[in-house]
């Protein structure tokens, strides 16, 4: 398919709770995942579904979609998906990006798996940049806690990991 | 539509607002979306990865090739882990819109009460901007399994070791983890309260830094045993930086006995350790893969040591002589014919160096970006004036000079 030439055009998409969105292709195509589907699809067969994104967190992801469609978002230290050892030293965020991303931790996990889902990884960085930010000097109960992840260890595992880390400690 | 995704690929209805009217899209096409999708987004716990694939994901591939490099340490963890982030088979679709379905199954939602899951693909990609903060990491290494798994995996890729006491608490746990590969059952070594290590740690380690020693722990004999200990145990293959910056507590006997363990070394700090050309010389037949190296500061050092360094190591990168007083022509021009590579070179306060050794320096290395040769007195002006018309992209003599550091992960 000639993409180009479609780019005005619009495309349906059905998310979870079968809320509908008609996006143009351009905002959609900031997708990997949704751009791949558009291409595998021939023109007018339909909604295209995206079974594991809900209708509001959709709506989040596609006014990101929406504000960068004729953007570049350039990457920062730590954003390369080839290294697995560039370590970023300073987390950067923009200030429109920030405002986007001033939301409850509900909403923030839920984006950061649909941003990993529909593989747009600008979003996923901004995501994991804004929940690294919040990391800083919390001990592993404020983590839990904050984030509303449940501890699955047991007593002796994680007596256990006290223990094997105890080096790293800042004592 | 309350039903199961697999099958809720609509052919009839949903908008056709884009769809020619004599356009009516197949029952067959529908079918055939369903197969090619349905996989990427509910594979099937129990199975393995491999079977079920979470397409489009690299960065989820790199953590389960690390992943499987420890199984054979961890058969209790892996299936457990995996469970956490593998979606179950046939999730039924729940009314409340507010479940995520595809990461959990029922039993869990009920007792995550509404929490989201992250996978640990996500979990990593976050740990990617706290890479550099130790207190960060350990906090998340006790949050939960899967934050452990990606915790872990950074933290002891660039341990920081604060005090010498925390080099020996560093080395226990190698230990235990060591004797847990020796005997090939972990569940019978004993750790402390007789349980194995929970990770196959001695993999792990990529860069070691002792700097972050006070001056005191750094000239301190005990040291040499102690590093003598970390060395033993880590993977000759694994680690690649070696930071031992101002530590004359190892001594150049002990250094020179730990060399083979350096085989993979491609960043070395020497400075200031008060090294000689006998353990330089011995060093650099083990490490034919050494890009950088820091050597500032080490006056004893002379143009023998630095001439075998020249032949054993043709792909540096990056080196710091500064300080080194006795360093002569000779040896500066043997880096120029053998090291091609060279992009950073200090020579800055190497008394004995002259226009000869900057002149073929320049000549030999098309990849020269840094020059530093400042305090040479046989280093004539009129030349390094000359430098910059005849070799504009070169920085010569720029005032902050790249400390070390801070140029790992630059050049």
């Amino acid at each position: 398919m000639d993409s180009t030439k479609n780019d005005t055009d619009t495309v349906v998409l059905r998310c979870y709770d079968n809320k509908e969105f008609v996006v143009p292709r351009k905002v959609a195509r900031k997708s990997v995942l949704i751009s791949n589907m558009m291409e595998d699809i021939p023109d007018g067969s339909g909604a295209i579904p995206i079974h594991n994104v809900r209708g509001l967190v959709m709506e989040k992801v596609l006014e990101y979609c929406t504000h960068y469609a004729d953007t570049e978002v350039q990457e920062d230290e730590g954003d390369s998906d080839e290294e697995f050892d560039v370590p970023a030293r300073t987390i950067d965020i923009k200030p429109w990006d920030a405002k986007f991303i001033d939301v409850d931790v509900e909403m923030l996990f839920e984006l950061l798996q649909a941003a990993n889902f529909l593989e747009i990884k600008p979003l996923l960085n901004l995501g994991c940049k804004t929940v690294a930010s919040m990391l800083k000097g919390r001990t592993p109960e404020e983590i839990r806690k904050q984030f509303n992840i449940p501890n699955d260890f047991t007593e002796e595992e994680e007596e256990q990991i006290r223990k094997e880390n105890q080096w790293a400690e800042d004592r | 539509m309350a039903t199961a995704p697999h099958n809720t690929r609509p052919s009839k209805e949903g908008p056709l607002r884009l769809v020619p009217p004599n356009h009516v899209p197949s029952p067959q096409l529908g079918r055939t979306l369903v197969t090619l999708y349905v996989p990427q987004i509910l594979s099937r716990p129990g199975s393995p990865p491999s079977k079920a694939p979470i397409l489009h994901s690299k960065s989820f591939d790199k953590v389960h090739r690390m992943m499987s490099s420890w199984d054979h340490q961890n058969l209790d963890g892996l299936p457990k882990l995996y469970t956490t982030v593998t979606p179950p088979p046939t999730p039924q679709c729940p009314q409340s819109p507010t479940v995520f379905v595809t990461h959990r199954n029922s039993a869990e939602i009920s007792s995550l009460g509404g929490t989201t899951r992250l996978p640990l693909e996500v979990v990593d990609r976050i740990l990617r901007y706290v890479a550099l903060d130790q207190d960060t990491l350990w906090a998340c290494a006790l949050v939960n399994q899967v934050w452990n798994l990606a915790a872990t995996l950074r933290l002891w890729r660039r341990p920081v070791l604060r005090t010498l006491s925390t080099v020996d608490l560093f080395n226990r746990t190698l230990a235990s983890a060591s004797c847990a590969i020796m005997v090939g059952d972990h569940h019978t070594v004993p750790w402390l309260d007789g349980r194995p290590t929970t990770h196959s740690y001695l993999d792990y380690i990529v860069h070691l830094d002792f700097t972050s020693l006070d001056s005191v722990q750094r000239n301190s004999s005990r040291l040499s045993r102690l590093m003598a200990c970390t060395l033993r145990y880590i993977r000759i293959s694994s680690l690649q930086t070696l930071d031992l910056g101002f530590c004359k507590g190892l001594s150049n006997y002990h250094l020179q006995r730990l060399a083979p363990q350096l085989g993979s070394l491609e960043t070395l700090n020497l400075a200031g350790s008060g090294r000689q050309d006998i353990v330089l010389a011995k060093l650099v037949q083990h490490t034919p893969r050494l890009t950088r190296l820091s050597l500032a500061w080490n006056i004893q050092l002379t143009t023998f040591g630095i001439i075998q360094l020249a032949h054993r190591c043709p792909q540096l990168q990056y080196l710091d002589l500064s300080h080194c007083s006795l360093v002569e022509d000779t040896a500066v021009i043997a880096l120029a014919t053998r090291c091609r590579q060279l992009q950073v070179l200090y020579v800055s306060y190497c008394h004995s160096l002259t226009d000869v050794a900057i002149m073929t320096i320049l000549h030999h290395c098309a990849h020269l970006r840094v020059l530093n040769a400042l305090g040479c007195p046989g280093v004539s002006q009129a030349l390094l004036d000359e430098i910059p018309e005849r070799y504009p992209k070169l920085l010569i003599n720029h005032s902050d000079s790249i400390p070390f550091r801070q140029d790992f992960d630059t050049l």
